[in-house]
């Protein structure tokens, strides 16, 4: 075979794997770009910033950015060191990975929050013997606070600073029209909203002095973006988000449990072990003896379950029908 | 921000609660009674929006138009301006609204009271005109919880052990928000059970109570204080102990409500009375039991 023709093989060959990720590419990022997101980056700067070298190794490269995002988020669920995490986090989020800089938020957050709650008292920093001790006269489960220290501690006595920032890392996965950072942004942003209006109607005089969340932009709006992902935390997200969009409604109880319903039967991890289970349980054994979803949330619905069954099966096809405007998000 | 009371001039000694006036006025003492009281409503101008009287009343009301109509209706029923307090019966809901209009002499020459109109404004008198009807609803939303220092869907008041913290003065968000989960518990509530953004009353073992509001469930801080908090008296304080001003020394309050509950399994009732002693009332009533008694923010 001539040096040409093997030149009009490899161009075919070129082409043919051009087509192939193209196709293959295309509709998951297309599926997963939020229409709504003020600069929603193109297919391709997706899928290059997924390509970011991580120094975990754990994404792979030219991977879909669902794919990516899912791996991401198995890294955080199971890590047990994320100072390790945060750092291997980093190249990625500074190269503008989406889905790192999310991660990479959430883990400053929840270690800056745990250290708070489990080793500082009255702006003292606590050894891990005065920690446990803290949380045993508090009865906050001690093995919940050995996990913080271990997963933790090095934030509080490493310097940090080149990791920036949480508040910043989730504005940028934010603006790249990352789902979860949108959900959790709109969250936020009406949680600040509220406490705004409590120190208002509270006539507490200072009430000015609440740092701004989101930079202005429009929750319901990151919401109904968020939501086409369908990701089941992202359900999970709006159901909580329920009282807060519609704070005059008498029923945000059942509003959340019916997206929570929906959110434990598409896969979020609804069990003992989940982590919201574990955090809003508080210790409670009857809490922690839920193990399915449906278990759970019937048991927080009590009397109300039969409606929450029934909305959920209406929200669920409505979801399945990409019917947005009907998912009473706001406009 | 000027109130009725300054562009009704000689209204300045009507006594709240009193029957709308009806008295017959001569050309010359109305120029009179005119300059008159403009010039005590200038030597008395309120240094603050809500500076006068605030009088509480209900309406099946949500949106600002319907809570406006409420607002404007009880101004001409009582003959006066100023700030109304709308605490709504459909929803848990309740607008502060300021209603400005003048007084007129009718063909026989009594002097009546038109309202105008009706404006939104927050318990600092500043005006919410202007936001979107989304914006102002949930500051209706967050109104209500702080006034009855609870969700009415869910009222929820816990007693904190000396565990966590013996007073809400200096406490610290570590100590009491797990005080706020272990006390759910021992009530046989799950707090994964009550939504983001609901309002509950945290009563201390030295008797001072504040508001918490429910976080996310993937907080490591299921609950942080909303900012509203008193002391054993009923005096609103902040963290640190010390009082919130009053900023509403020259008023009193006129007018109650009684107004219902929402949600499944209990039959919760809530009233708001407006003293003549600058504060609300509000008690709350589960199943036919009073069982608790907060004064809130200044009236």
């Amino acid at each position: 075979m001539s040096l040409t023709r093997w030149g009009y093989l490899g161009l075919t060959l070129v082409l043919i794997a051009a087509g192939a990720a193209w196709l293959s590419f295309s509709p998951n990022d297309m599926k997963g770009q939020p229409s709504l997101a003020p600069a929603p980056p193109s297919p391709v700067q997706s899928v290059r910033s997924v390509a970011a070298p991580v120094a975990s190794g754990v994404t792979p490269q030219s991977v879909p950015r669902e794919k990516a995002s899912l791996s991401y988020r198995r890294e955080y669920k199971a890590s047990q060191n994320y100072w390790a995490l945060a750092h291997s986090l980093l190249p990625a989020a500074k190269a503008g990975d989406a889905d790192a800089e999310f991660y990479l938020s959430k883990v400053l957050e929840r270690c800056a929050d745990e250290n708070r709650m489990y080793f500082e008292r009255k702006g003292r920093r606590l050894s891990l013997d005065e920690g446990l001790r803290y949380a045993v006269a508090r009865h906050l489960s001690i093995e919940t606070a050995q996990s913080v220290f271990d997963r933790c501690h090095e934030f509080q006595t490493e310097d940090a600073a080149d990791l920036g920032s949480s508040a910043t890392w989730l504005a940028a996965a934010t603006d790249a029209g990352q789902p979860s950072a949108q959900a959790t942004m709109a969250m936020k942003i009406l949680l600040h909203d509220q406490m705004v209006n409590f120190a208002r109607s509270g006539g507490v005089p200072d009430s000015g002095n609440l740092e701004a969340v989101g930079n202005g932009a429009d929750p319901r709006q990151l919401l109904r973006s968020a939501v086409k992902s369908k990701d089941p935390e992202i359900l999970f997200t709006i159901g909580e988000v329920q009282g807060l969009l519609h704070p005059a409604a008498a029923d945000a109880k059942a509003a959340q449990l019916t997206w929570w319903l929906v959110a434990c039967q598409r896969g979020l991890d609804c069990t003992v072990n989940a982590e919201w289970v574990q955090n809003s349980c508080a210790g409670n054994p009857a809490c922690a003896s839920a193990n399915s979803p449906t278990e759970l949330v019937r048991r927080l619905a009590g009397d109300q379950w039969p409606e929450v069954e029934e909305r959920a099966q209406r929200l669920g096809t409505l979801l399945d029908t990409d019917q947005w405007d009907a998912l009473d998000l706001g406009s | 921000m000027s109130n009725n009371f300054e562009s009704a001039g000689h209204c300045t000694r009507c006594d709240w609660g009193a029957a709308p006036r009806r008295q017959t006025l001569k050309p010359g003492k109305v120029m009179l009674s005119v300059i008159a009281g403009a010039l005590v409503a200038s030597l008395t101008r309120p240094t603050h929006a809500l500076n006068g009287n605030v009088a509480v009343l209900s309406c099946a009301c949500q949106t600002t138009s319907q809570f406006s109509a409420a607002a404007i209706q009880a101004s001409n029923d009582r003959g006066w301006g100023g700030t109304f307090q709308v605490v709504s019966t459909s929803g848990p809901s309740s607008a502060l609204m300021t209603v400005r209009g003048r007084h007129l002499i009718d063909k026989n020459g009594n002097d009546y009271w038109l309202a105008s109109g009706a404006t939104p404004i927050d318990a600092s008198g500043t005006s919410l005109a202007g936001q979107a009807e989304s914006a102002q609803e949930s500051f209706y939303g967050s109104f209500d919880q702080t006034t009855f220092g609870v969700s009415r869907s869910s009222p929820t008041v816990v007693k904190i052990s000396d565990e966590y913290a013996a007073s809400f003065v200096r406490s610290t968000e570590d100590e009491v928000s797990p005080g706020i989960g272990r006390a759910l518990i021992l009530m046989g509530i799950d707090q994964g059970s009550i939504p983001p953004g609901t309002v509950i009353t945290v009563r201390f073992p030295d008797g001072t109570t504040a508001e918490y509001i429910k976080q996310s469930n993937f907080s490591t801080y299921q609950w942080i204080w909303n900012g509203t908090a008193h002391d054993k008296n009923g005096r609103q304080i902040y963290r640190d102990g010390t009082f919130v001003t009053n900023s509403n020394t020259g008023g009193a309050g006129d007018g109650h409500a009684n107004v219902p509950g929402f949600g499944s399994g209990a039959s919760w009732g809530f009233g708001v009375s407006a003293a003549p002693t600058c504060t609300f009332i509000t008690t709350i009533t589960v199943n036919g039991d009073s069982t608790d008694y907060m004064y809130v923010h200044p009236c």
